[in-house]
C-alpha cells in the first residue's frame, strides 16, 4: 500500500483513515482522511513507430513529440514502480531503439535523447508486427505511438497481434498535413514509397485535403474502437494534460 | 518548297526528348502520406502538360540548332508594265539651287533646294506612282554607275534613290556616256515592253559627233524611248524657245542637248521640273507606251527557320519558367 494524499471524508468515505493532524490543519474545518493505493506492477511497453513519415517535419517534429512523450511516460512508471520497456520501429525492430524492461530511472531520458537525434528513414512500418509477435504474453500496458501511415490492414492485424494486452494508441498528427498551401505548384515525395506527385495548390484542392485528412482520422477511429480500443490524438505537440483525460475522462 | 537543314547530324539527339517524358519528375517537398492527398485531375494534367512541355522545348532547340531552312528558289513572275531605266544626273552643277523657285539674289546659294534634290523627288514621286514597271538606276557624273540592275522591288529602287542623296557630285558631266550606258542595258534582252530610258539632268553637257551618232544608233537598235525630265538652274534660258538658233550655244548647252534628241529617229519626249504638271504628264505619257507582260525570274533568298524554333522554344521555357517561379519550397498553408 502506498499513500497517496490526503481527501475529505466525503469524497473518500473511509473513517479507519481518519487523520486529525490533517484535519486540524485543513483552513476549512474539514475532516480528512488518507488515501492509499494499491500498488499493482503492471509492465508499460512503448511500441513505437520510427518509419520515415514520421520525420517530416511540418507544424512540429513528430520524433520530439514522441520523445516528450516516451519521458514523461518512462518517469511515471519509475515513480509508480512499474517496469517500463521501448522498442523503436520501423521495417525492423530497430535494436539501437530497444530498451527491455527496466526500472532504471534515466532509461526514458536517454531513449528521449536517442530519439530527438534520429533522423528517421525506414520505408515501412512492418517492424512494429514483428515486435508485437516477440512481446511476451505476460499483460501490459502497451502504448502503440505511431503516425498510423500504413495500411488499415497492417494496423488490423497489429492490434489482433496485441489483443492480450491493455493497448493505447497515440497516434501522432502535424496539423501542416492538413493544411495545403492555397496557390502554386508542389513538387511532392513521399519518404516512404518515393512515389512522387506534382499539385496544382488551390483553394479546392486545400479543402478536399482538409477533408481528407479528416476522413482518415475518422477511419482511425472506426477502426481502434472495432478492437474496443480509444485513440488518444496528440497534435503538434505532447500534451499531458490530454494523456491524464484520456486515462480519467 | 521543302525544308533543308545544315546540321543534320544535332537530329541525332532527338531521342532526349524522350527524357523528360520518362524521368521521374524532382520532387523538393516531403510530404508524410501520398495515401491523405486526394486524387486531383488538373493536377495529374499538369504533370503531363509539364512533360510534353519539357520534350517540346528539347526538340525545338534541337531543331533550332540544326539551322533548317527554306532553300533559296527561282519564282517567276510576269509583271505588266514598261522597262524604265533612271539615268540620273550626280554632277556638281545639280548641287547648285533649283531654277523653279523665288530668289531675291542672284548670287545667294545657300537655303535652297538643290536640283539633285528636286531630281530626286520627281523620280520618286515617278516611282511611287507606277509601280508595276520594272526599273534599273544609273548615275553618272564623269562615267555612269550602276547602281540597280533592272528589277520590279520599288522598295529598292526607292532606297536607292533615297541613298545618293547624300554628298557633292564631281564636276564632270557626261550626258552621252550615261545615255550609252542606259541603253547598253537593254543589249541581248528579250523585248518584253516598252524600254525607257528616263534622264533627269540639267543637261550641262556637249556631246560630239561620234557619240551622237552612237546613241542614236543604240537607242534604235535596242528601241528605246529617251523621257528627259529637265532640272532647270537658276536663270537659265527658256529650253524650248532657243531651237531656232545657233547650234553650239555656249551659254545654255541644255538647249543643244534638246535640239540633238529632237533630231533622234525613235521617241523623245522633254518635260520641266520647273512645270508644276510636268512629273503627271510624265507618268500619263508612260502609260500611253504598249506594255506586254513581263517575264522575270525572281530569286526569292534563302528563309531560315531556325528563328521559329527559337522563337517556339523561348515560349515553352517561359511556360516552365513561370511554373517553376509559382513552385512550392515549403509545404506552408
Amino acid at each position: 500500500m502506498e499513500f497517496r494524499g490526503h481527501a475529505t471524508l466525503l469524497r473518500a468515505p473511509d473513517p479507519r483513515r481518519f487523520d486529525v493532524a490533517a484535519s486540524l490543519r485543513d483552513p476549512f474545518g474539514q475532516i480528512m482522511v488518507r488515501v492509499y493505493g494499491q500498488r499493482s506492477a503492471i509492465p508499460v511497453r512503448v511500441l513505437a513507430d520510427v518509419s520515415a513519415s514520421m520525420g517530416v517535419e511540418g507544424q512540429c517534429r513528430k520524433m520530439d513529440v514522441l520523445a516528450d512523450f516516451t519521458e514523461s511516460l518512462a518517469w511515471s512508471a519509475y515513480r509508480n514502480g512499474d517496469l517500463f520497456a521501448f522498442a523503436g520501429c520501423d521495417s525492423d525492430i530497430r535494436p539501437d531503439l530497444a530498451q527491455p524492461l527496466t526500472r532504471s530511472k534515466t532509461a526514458g531520458a536517454a531513449m528521449a535523447a536517442n530519439l530527438r537525434q534520429l533522423v528517421p528513414a525506414g520505408r515501412n512500418s512492418l517492424g512494429l508486427l514483428q515486435a508485437a509477435e516477440q512481446m511476451p504474453a505476460a499483460r501490459a500496458l502497451v502504448f502503440l505511438v505511431s503516425d498510423f501511415h500504413f495500411a488499415l490492414a497492417l494496423l488490423r492485424e497489429l492490434l489482433a497481434t496485441l489483443a492480450t494486452h491493455a493497448v493505447v494508441p497515440v497516434v501522432l498528427r502535424d496539423g501542416a498535413e492538413a493544411l495545403a498551401p492555397q496557390f502554386g505548384v508542389a513538387r511532392i515525395i513521399d519518404p516512404e514509397t518515393g512515389a512522387r506527385r506534382t499539385l496544382l495548390l488551390r483553394p479546392s484542392l486545400a479543402k478536399r485535403l482538409r477533408k481528407s485528412v479528416a476522413r482518415r482520422a475518422k477511419i482511425l477511429t472506426d477502426c481502434f474502437s472495432s478492437f474496443g480500443l480509444k485513440p488518444l490524438f496528440l497534435e503538434n505537440r505532447f500534451d499531458a494534460d490530454a494523456v491524464t483525460r484520456h486515462f480519467y475522462g | 518548297m521543302h525544308l533543308e537543314i545544315d546540321h543534320a547530324w544535332v537530329l541525332l539527339l532527338l531521342p532526349l526528348c524522350l527524357v523528360p517524358l520518362l524521368a521521374r519528375p524532382n520532387a523538393t517537398i516531403r510530404y508524410p502520406a501520398l495515401m491523405l492527398m486526394p486524387e486531383d485531375r488538373v493536377s495529374d494534367s499538369l504533370e503531363v502538360a509539364l512533360r510534353l512541355i519539357s520534350a517540346g522545348l528539347i526538340a525545338s532547340l534541337l531543331l533550332g540548332l540544326s539551322g533548317p531552312f527554306l532553300p533559296a528558289s527561282q519564282v517567276e513572275r510576269i509583271g505588266e508594265g514598261a522597262q524604265i531605266v533612271l539615268l540620273l544626273d550626280r554632277s556638281r552643277s545639280m548641287d547648285q539651287p533649283f531654277g523653279g523657285q523665288p530668289f531675291d539674289n542672284l548670287l545667294e546659294a545657300r537655303n535652297f533646294e538643290s536640283k539633285g534634290a528636286v531630281a530626286r523627288r520627281v523620280l520618286s514621286q515617278f516611282v511611287a506612282a507606277r509601280r508595276s514597271d520594272q526599273y534599273a538606276l544609273l548615275v553618272f557624273s564623269a562615267q555612269p554607275i550602276q547602281v540597280l540592275p533592272l528589277t520590279d522591288k520599288t522598295d529598292a529602287i526607292q532606297a536607292a534613290i533615297t541613298a545618293g542623296n547624300v554628298g557633292r557630285g564631281l564636276t564632270d558631266t557626261d550626258v552621252g556616256s550615261g545615255i550609252i550606258a542606259a541603253t547598253k542595258l537593254f543589249d541581248e534582252q528579250p523585248y518584253t515592253g516598252s524600254r525607257l530610258a528616263l534622264l533627269i539632268s540639267d543637261g550641262g553637257a556637249r556631246l560630239d559627233l561620234a557619240t551622237r551618232e552612237h546613241i542614236a544608233g543604240l537607242l534604235q537598235r535596242n528601241r528605246v524611248a529617251l523621257y528627259w525630265i529637265y532640272i532647270s538652274s537658276r536663270n537659265s534660258p527658256d529650253i524650248g524657245a532657243a531651237a531656232a538658233r545657233r547650234e553650239w550655244d555656249e551659254t545654255a548647252p541644255a538647249r543643244t542637248l534638246h535640239a540633238f534628241f529632237n533630231t533622234l529617229e525613235t521617241p523623245y519626249r522633254m518635260f520641266d521640273a520647273e512645270d508644276p504638271d510636268a512629273l503627271a504628264t510624265a507618268i500619263a505619257e508612260v502609260n500611253r507606251l504598249q506594255s506586254l507582260p513581263i517575264r522575270s525570274l525572281d530569286l526569292v533568298p534563302r528563309r531560315d527557320v531556325a528563328r521559329l524554333c527559337f522563337a517556339v522554344s523561348l515560349a515553352l521555357l517561359s511556360a516552365l519558367l513561370l511554373v517553376e517561379l509559382l513552385g512550392k519550397r515549403r509545404w506552408a498553408g
